[in-house]
């Protein structure tokens, strides 16, 4: 890397890892690169020779202005120095050291000159030990390497014998020798880090690891195509650091940024292996496409599926206006990841393993054969059914049969049967990172293998990155990354959930294994042969992306200070082959007596089948544009101007055959040729930008800044697909005002900010749905030949535009005592308007035409969130606490209410989703009391024990008619919270993460109320807390077979609490490092993930999704009941994992 | 790699590489083919995925019952439940939707206006569209009464999207008049009758006939004017007269093979391509068949005992007459043949199995008695019609049948014909003539009895209907046009036969069968007068203001 401005200021620390954005931007003028070929050399510091004609500029400016113009860099404290001294020079054609010494003539200030580094030091501070031996009686030479939390060397640390002006700073790969009376207590000190005092002791060698002061004031944040510093943004935008993510043992880096910060809401609906939440930043604010928009490094890309360990940090774009710069899909917040870059300094090697025992989370019991055969009876009683009646012979069982199952003789328990736990995961990351000033590389392999919680359930990861930087020249740099993976999941042909829903629903009383493990035949799909025998379904996804990026700076032109143009290309390719095997599995009939029924076998799911299913996608993201930056005096300026055009082009091909003869080759040629089917079609999207912003600061204190971007997509015609998407926002530092500054001393920083964004986005305009297109479907069976059908895609919408959205962000941030308290607080407001969705509701059937989205609905969302942190050390123990909060509430503005839509339904002025149901008044506790009641639903059956609804219009008459709202609340969450707990001593640290969602409403459905349906099945057995005369304080109505139709409605009575609290993550370590030599850090730690949660929900995960029943008026406004409480468990894990840096 | 020779126009010119633009389709035949052959593709068979799902209407008359106690229809349409709102839950609601293809037919009409093809085939493929459009307004004027007459390709912002509801006079007469034409069209170009799922002037003509006599029937002819009865028979009589339509010599393959009996029908494809999912093979076993052949997947149309007691003895008696022999210890001896392949019953060979429903007979295979296992009857019966029974060894269970759905076989046109003439002249010989035809098909041995009054001819023609046309979805539609369905549908469970086994002796071991009816309603059936029309979907009355309720709902 080159020198590079904050070298010299305050934030050494940071600077080498996090400014990589800005640093790497490679000219667009590529043909330049062949003029700029300047050689360096090992003797550059005396070859060198510059002309500086200045006045009255500070120090810092001259010494900046030598590294533009030079390939030197200063490396100085400006605590110690004075940089803001006012020189005039005028030098012609001088070598650096002598250009030093006019500066500094008539100072304390010494300057050592090691080639292109150049430290600053006060006088007498430098005593290398060769040069000063003779100044110090019975002194020792003590040497050694000083490194950060992450075990990078740290060139420049002041380095001083107590008590004393002596000592040394350290040089570029971190290492110092001195000389020290052996009795000395040695200082270590560097900006942003804690000081240290380590005695010598007699010690010749010491090593010592600098805590980072965590204060805050200098963190750099990324931002769109840059980096800033936090205290200059003037957005909302949250960070998460490197170290937070690979402490958790999640699978999916999704799941790994719930509750770390504030403004993220999301779900986590099941845990089949490799998936992970649906996060949403700030919440819902449109119909139907809320999906955020994730970068890495700048380019648009899935995260989910990147190693951890690969990940320097995630910036979260939250406001309007830092999301801005993305109009073009920014409408629903955006995500930046940045992976980590190569270290000046040797070789690193850095391993870590993670080994995870997983569990499910929670899973309510089902019904065993006794509960089974009696509730049933008394489902058959209370529906009016004699059991002696000979007629119902057949519905009942009979004493015998119950009497058997009390035995538990026979008692079919598949839950038992299918989950294989605990589930191993194993995760391994190996990386090397390292470089010189020319080269700069990080390396990382990680692989990662979870295993499913049933048969063939399985998922595989394997991720490589190179990150390599290189210095072409003093001006122009380069970044070459290229990152790929492999995925492999697996799962049962039969799918996860339905094998969920078959061992949920299969009956207890039958038999499914004989005595010799025979699989018997239980009149349903039996779930645990469909998961071992039905063949697996196989996704292998490749991804391979590719990035170059070069930055070229024209501060060797002297009128061009601070320009610099950059160029990105970047390439990426995911191809998804997924491979359906299936086959039919064979269950044989219980003879009844013991022995096998072999010869009577029953075979389940038809023919053996294959399909192969390969989806290429690839793409490419080109920028290009110039970047400026470039203070005067008391005035900073940055602007930037980017052109950028994106393609992508998609391919689909399938093939299908049935009939494989032995199910031993897995391959399409092996099947029936004359089954053989297959299909194919390819997509294609074009995007164009132009995007600037502007950034202006004053004295530190007054930030305003400019952003725009003008998007076209080839999803609008040409009339309506360019949209223009200005953005606007200020700070105000308080802490540099004077009165605060002289009066408030404990304010360290305070700052007001305000932004308005305006953004669009594209997601919910369809494909093409301004052409009129015909596609080819199925045709009629004519004479037994299947022919080409052909149909109209869509009714055209020929005005079809970007969906707009306007952001509105207030916050007040600050730091005060030196980080015991910190906290961000923000006021959010966005609306969404011409909001692309079909008219379904008010358009009538009668018009008959697929409907295309049009520009119509409008949705307001609004809510505020904070963060606190308190960071504290109180002798060997530090600790930090960080709590965050997110409330967020959207309203619909407009949207298509028919004009005489029910109360209940119509959707103006709440929320997306709420709950429709009746209300209800607890139990009936008598059949009089039902009898005397209003008739329900015309239903002459209701009696105890049936829910009793309330008669909302007053017709005493309960019938549709009394539905009403009964929740504004949602499955997704409108509060989310965490609380964030890190501590070290010694060698031990430890960490926790609270999560936790309020506000939150889930409706049971399925199972989950309904015992029996279809009249065989399973359920779950709290609804077994059924009302009957000895249990009137029941939870749940009297028992049923199947639907029950006056309690199976969407009602309060089902509705459900879906706040929860839960330990997401805690974590306990010991480092080994400093008792083991030669190792830079050796840690071992045992972790939980989800280890307790406290909740109203009881039966299930409470974070279990949208899957148990919710009334969720969507766009068509349809009822959804989904998987019904058959999903695949959330799960629970205990990690026992190593870090080794060395 | 660097597509630096790029423009920014080419970036920004892209296409929808999945469709088609609109002017090539229309000025090539075989693209218009395609976009016909997807309009009959979308005719709604047995079970269809495109058109949602059970064809519920033979399980909530008096034909069969769902083993489902909680099958929608069953516990909401049966008794007497159903309400506007409930349209996304009862599956044959939803044939409103079926406006679509009459969108489809009307962007038809409206291109090919501006086509330069006229050729005979173009000519053929616009008497079909008119036929499908005519088709589907007559199943909705069939369900709802007078519907919206949409007859061009409506445009978003077109004020017109609101239509009001054209009277139920306006909607036959249009649609007559439309099959008219199409079978007009038919005979210019010379297609009669086609052996394949494809309309010709039969097909045509057959329907003109149904529409007819719907508007002749009580549900529709409130007036009671015996004109439209004359109407009827006339159009009937045309079919006949075509002469390229007989019955199949044999009841029990009306379906089952190529014959001249199937006038109109959508066909389906056993072991079907491209996958068992899709869309050709949800053919008549759906569902349908007993446990033991269904893998996975049955309960549905289980047959009453009202039904099995409707068909006659061999000899042509009611079992009800005294002399027909019928013998309730033995009950299913030496019935109408029609039985045979209409129910599976105890002790029937199904598929090359002995079928057992008795009480205690092997459970889990046919049915242990009467059962809430809903995947063995209810009733003691199993539906038999038209369910292929030589499936392969490795059929799909409920997904693989090549039964077509019959929409009109000749069997029906003489059975209108009967009805039609009956009402419009009397129970002359025709009439008389034209049942014998349908009973020396079925095997009855018996002679039509001559000398009914026209009360007792229309009995028997409606009991012929009852059983000639069960479980192809007439008798719902049949009990309602005649306006029966008030009274037949009504406050009385329907019944199953519980079959038990007796030991008269242990050594040698004689068994006796014993034969009860039992009710297998959980609910009270009830069909109220004002439900012989079905309810406009409750998300359309909203959607359209202009709309009118029926009344009642």
């Amino acid at each position: 890397m080159k020198k590079n401005e904050s070298f010299t200021g305050i934030c050494l620390k940071r600077c080498y890892s996090s400014k990589i954005g800005k640093v790497m931007r490679l000219s667009f003028f590529l043909f330049l690169i062949g003029t700029l070929n300047l050689i360096a050399s090992n003797s550059y510091s005396q070859k060198t020779r510059m002309s500086l004609n200045i006045k009255q500029t500070s120090v810092k400016d001259v010494l900046k202005h030598i590294e533009n113009e030079s390939e030197f860099y200063f490396l100085y404290n400006n605590k110690l120095i004075d940089v803001n001294r006012k020189v005039d020079l005028n030098i012609k054609n001088k070598k650096i050291k002598d250009i030093l010494l006019e500066i500094f003539n008539g100072t304390d200030v010494q300057f050592l000159v090691m080639d292109r580094q150049i430290v600053l030091t006060p006088k007498d501070i430098i005593k290398h030990a060769d040069e000063n031996n003779s100044l110090l009686q019975q002194s020792v030479t003590v040497s050694g390497l000083v490194i950060d939390e992450s075990g990078e060397p740290i060139p420049g640390v002041t380095v001083l014998i107590k008590g004393t002006n002596q000592g040394t700073i350290t040089t570029e790969d971190g290492k110092y020798s001195l000389s020290a009376p052996a009795d000395a207590v040695l200082v270590f000190s560097f900006i942003g880090m804690k000081t240290q005092e380590v005695p010598i002791d007699g010690k010749t060698n010491i090593n010592v690891t600098l805590q980072q002061e965590v204060i805050g004031l200098d963190e750099v944040v990324t931002i769109g195509y840059g980096t800033k510093k936090k205290i200059n943004s003037t957005g909302s935008i949250s960070t998460i650091a490197s170290k937070d993510l690979a402490q958790t043992s999640v699978t999916n880096l999704k799941d790994a940024i719930v509750g770390q910060t504030s403004g993220i809401i999301a779900v986590t609906p099941g845990g089949s292996p490799g998936t992970g939440a649906q996060i949403q930043i700030r919440g819902m604010g449109t119909l139907q496409n809320n999906s955020v928009l994730v970068l890495v490094d700048g380019v648009i890309r899935d995260f989910s599926q990147l190693d951890p360990n690969e990940i320097e940090s995630i910036s979260i774009l939250k406001d309007g206006a830092s999301a801005a710069i993305y109009g073009v899909k920014g409408g629903n917040g955006v995500i930046l990841v940045t992976t980590k870059r190569g270290k000046m300094g040797r070789p690193r090697f850095t391993f870590s393993s993670q080994t995870s025992f997983q569990s499910v989370t929670r899973y309510p019991d089902l019904l065993n054969s006794y509960q089974y055969a009696t509730t049933s009876n008394q489902g058959y009683i209370n529906m009016g059914l004699d059991p002696n009646d000979p007629a119902n012979q057949g519905k009942f069982f009979s004493p015998e049969e119950i009497n058997t199952f009390k035995s538990g003789e026979i008692n079919t328990q598949f839950y038992d049967l299918l989950f294989d736990m605990p589930a191993i995961k194993n995760h391994q990351n190996l990386s090397i990172s390292g470089g010189s000033d020319k080269i700069k590389y990080f390396f990382s392999g990680g692989y990662l293998n979870q295993n499913g919680l049933i048969p063939n359930s399985s998922f595989t990861r394997n991720n490589l990155r190179s990150n390599v930087d290189a210095t072409i020249t003093p001006h122009f740099s380069i970044q070459v990354d290229l990152d790929g993976r492999i995925e492999d999941k697996d799962s049962p042909s039969y799918g996860e959930s339905t094998i969920f829903q078959h061992m949920v629903r299969a009956n207890p009383t039958l038999r499914a294994y004989d005595i010799n493990g025979v699989p018997l035949y239980i009149t349903a799909p039996q779930p645990l042969e469909e998961a071992k025998q039905g063949g697996v379904n196989n996704w292998r996804t490749t991804v391979i992306n590719a990035k170059f990026n070069a930055l070229l700076k024209f501060d060797f032109i002297k009128a061009l200070q601070g320009l610099s143009a950059r160029f990105t290309y970047a390439y990426g390719e995911t191809h998804i082959n997924n491979k359906y095997f299936r086959k039919p599995y064979i269950v044989y009939r219980d003879d009844n007596n013991d022995g096998i029924a072999e010869d009577d076998p029953v075979s389940s799911g038809g023919a053996t089948e294959l399909r192969e299913i390969s989806t290429m996608n690839h793409g490419y993201t080109l920028d290009a544009g110039l970047n400026y930056d470039r203070t005067f005096g008391n005035h900073k300026v940055s602007a930037l101007f980017l052109y950028e055009q994106r393609e992508s082009a998609g391919k689909y091909l399938d093939g299908y055959r049935q009939g494989f003869i032995s199910d031993i080759i897995k391959e399409l040629f092996a099947g029936d040729p004359e089954t053989a089917t297959n299909n194919g079609f390819s997509n294609e999207l074009g995007y164009l930008s132009y995007i600037g912003r502007l950034t202006y600061i004053f004295k530190d204190k007054y930030i305003a800044e400019f952003s725009a971007r003008n998007d076209a997509s080839v999803l609008f015609p040409p009339e309506t697909r360019w949209g223009f998407f200005p953005s606007y926002s200020l700070g105000w530092r308080l802490s540099e005002e004077g009165f605060i500054k002289n009066n408030f001393d404990f304010i360290d920083n305070l700052k007001i900010r305000a932004s308005y964004g305006n953004l669009g986005t594209d997601a919910g305009a369809g494909q093409f749905s301004y052409l009129d297109q015909y596609k080819f479907t199925y045709g009629a069976l004519i004479n037994n030949q299947i022919t080409t059908g052909l149909t109209k895609k869509v009714e055209p919408n020929k005005d079809i535009t970007w969906e707009k959205v306007s952001s509105y962000d207030i916050g007040l941030e600050g730091i005060f005592w030196k980080g015991l308290l910190g906290f961000d607080i923000a006021y959010f407001k966005k609306v969404t308007s011409d909001i692309l969705a079909p008219k379904i509701i008010s358009t009538p059937m009668t018009f008959g035409a697929t409907l295309p989205p049009v520009n119509y609905a409008e949705v307001e969302l609004k809510g505020w969130e904070f963060s606190l942190s308190h960071v504290n050390t109180i002798g060997n123990f530090k600790y930090s606490v960080n709590v965050n909060f997110t409330k967020s509430e959207n309203k619909v503005l407009e949207i298509d209410d028919p004009k005489d839509q029910l109360e209940h339904l119509i959707r103006k002025g709440k929320p997306l989703d709420f709950y429709v149901g009746y209300k209800t008044d607890g139990l009936f506790q008598s059949d009089e009391e039902a009898q005397n009641y209003y008739p329900q639903f015309g239903n002459n059956q209701v009696g105890a024990g049936d829910i009793k609804y309330v008669d909302r219009n007053g017709d005493k008459v309960i019938d549709e008619n009394d539905l009403d709202v009964i929740s504004l609340d949602s499955y997704m969450p409108k509060i989310m919270y965490g609380l964030n707990f890190n501590c070290q001593w010694k060698g031990f640290d430890m960490n926790f993460l609270f999560q936790g969602a309020a506000k939150r409403k889930i409706m049971l459905g399925g199972p989950a109320r309904v015992m029996f349906t279809i009249g065989e099945n399973n359920f779950y057995d709290f609804l077994l807390d059924s009302w009957s005369p000895e249990n009137k304080g029941a939870e749940f109505p009297r028992a049923w077979r199947g639907n029950n139709i006056n309690n199976d409605r969407d009602s309060e009575f089902w509705l459900r609490d879906g706040s929860y609290l839960r330990l997401k993550t805690i974590e306990l370590g010991y480092n080994f490092s400093h008792i083991m030599k030669g190792i830079d850090n050796l840690r071992l730690f045992v972790s939980g993930f989800n280890v307790f949660t406290v909740d109203k929900l009881k039966y299930f995960d409470p974070e279990v999704g949208n899957g148990i029943g919710t009334y969720n008026v969507n766009a068509n406004a349809q009822h959804n009941y989904t998987t019904w409480g058959t999903y695949y468990p959330q799960q629970k894990s205990f990690n026992i994992g190593i870090n080794l840096t060395f | 790699m660097l597509p630096l020779n790029y423009s920014c126009e080419d970036v920004l010119d892209k296409n929808d590489l999945t469709g088609m633009a609109s002017d090539l389709v229309w000025e090539d035949e075989a693209y218009i083919d395609a976009y016909v052959s997807t309009l009959y593709f979308h005719l709604r068979g047995w079970l269809d995925s495109y058109t949602g799902g059970f064809r519920v209407m033979d399980d909530i008359a008096d034909e069969g019952r769902s083993g489902y106690a909680s099958f929608l229809p069953n516990s909401i349409m049966l008794p007497g439940l159903l309400t506007a709102e409930m349209d996304d839950q009862i599956h044959d609601m939803h044939y409103w939707q079926m406006y679509k293809e009459i969108r489809s037919c009307n962007e038809f009409f409206s291109n090919m206006e501006h086509s330069s093809l006229d050729s005979k085939e173009i000519k053929t493929l616009t008497a079909e569209v008119r036929f499908i459009r005519a088709f589907h307004y007559f199943e909705l004027v069939k369900r709802y009464g007078g519907v919206p007459l949409i007859l061009i390709p409506q445009k978003l912002d077109d004020p017109d999207i609101f239509p009001s509801r054209n009277t139920v006079d306006e909607c036959f007469s249009f649609i007559i008049d439309e099959f008219d034409q199409a079978a007009k069209t038919f005979k210019e170009v010379d297609v009669v009758k086609t052996n394949t799922a494809r309309a010709g002037q039969g097909a045509a003509l057959a329907f003109k006939t149904k529409a007819l006599l719907y508007y002749a029937s009580p549900q529709f002819n409130t007036s009671n004017d015996p004109q439209r009865w004359q109407k009827a028979a006339e159009a009937a009589e045309a079919v006949i007269d075509l002469g390229v339509f007989s019955l199949d010599p044999d009841f029990s393959q009306i379906c089952r093979r190529a014959n001249d009996e199937l006038i109109f029908k959508k066909e389906y494809k056993l072991h079907s391509n491209p996958s068992p999912w899709i869309k050709y093979d949800h053919g008549r076993s759906t569902g349908y068949l007993p446990l033991a052949h269904a893998r996975g997947d049955a309960g549905y149309s289980y047959p009453v005992q009202e039904f099995v007691d409707a068909f006659r003895m061999k000899n042509g008696l009611n079992i009800s007459d005294g002399a027909s022999g019928y013998d309730p210890k033995r009950p299913y001896q030496g019935r109408d043949p029609r039985f045979y392949s209409s129910v599976t019953y105890n002790g029937a060979v199904f598929m090359g199995d002995t079928v057992w429903t008795y009480v205690g007979s092997p459970p889990g295979l046919w049915g242990d008695g009467i059962s809430a296992n809903p995947f063995t009857t209810n009733t003691g019966y199993f539906c038999r019609k038209m369910i292929k029974e030589d499936l392969p060894d490795n059929y799909w269970g409920f997904r693989d049948d090549d039964t077509p759905f019959p929409f009109m076989r000749y069997a029906d046109i003489l059975l209108m014909y009967a009805e039609a003439e009956n009402e419009a002249s009397g129970p002359n010989a025709n009439v008389v003539n034209t049942i014998q035809q349908i009973w020396d098909r079925a095997g009855l041995t018996g002679k039509v009895p001559s000398g009914l009054s026209k009360d007792e001819m229309r009995t028997l023609i409606h009991n012929e209907r009852y059983v000639e046309l069960s479980f192809e979805e007439h008798r719902y539609w049949d009990l309602r046009r005649w306006d029966e369905a008030k009274t037949r549908l009504t406050g009385t469970k329907f019944h199953g036969m519980r079959i038990t086994l007796d030991t008269i002796s242990t050594a040698p071991l004689v068994l006796d069968t014993i034969y009860s009816k039992v009710e297998v309603d959980i609910f009270v059936p009830e069909f109220k007068p004002y439900m012989n029309f079905l309810p406009i979907p409750y998300s359309e009355m909203l959607a359209n203001p202009n709309l009118q309720q029926n009344p009642g709902w």
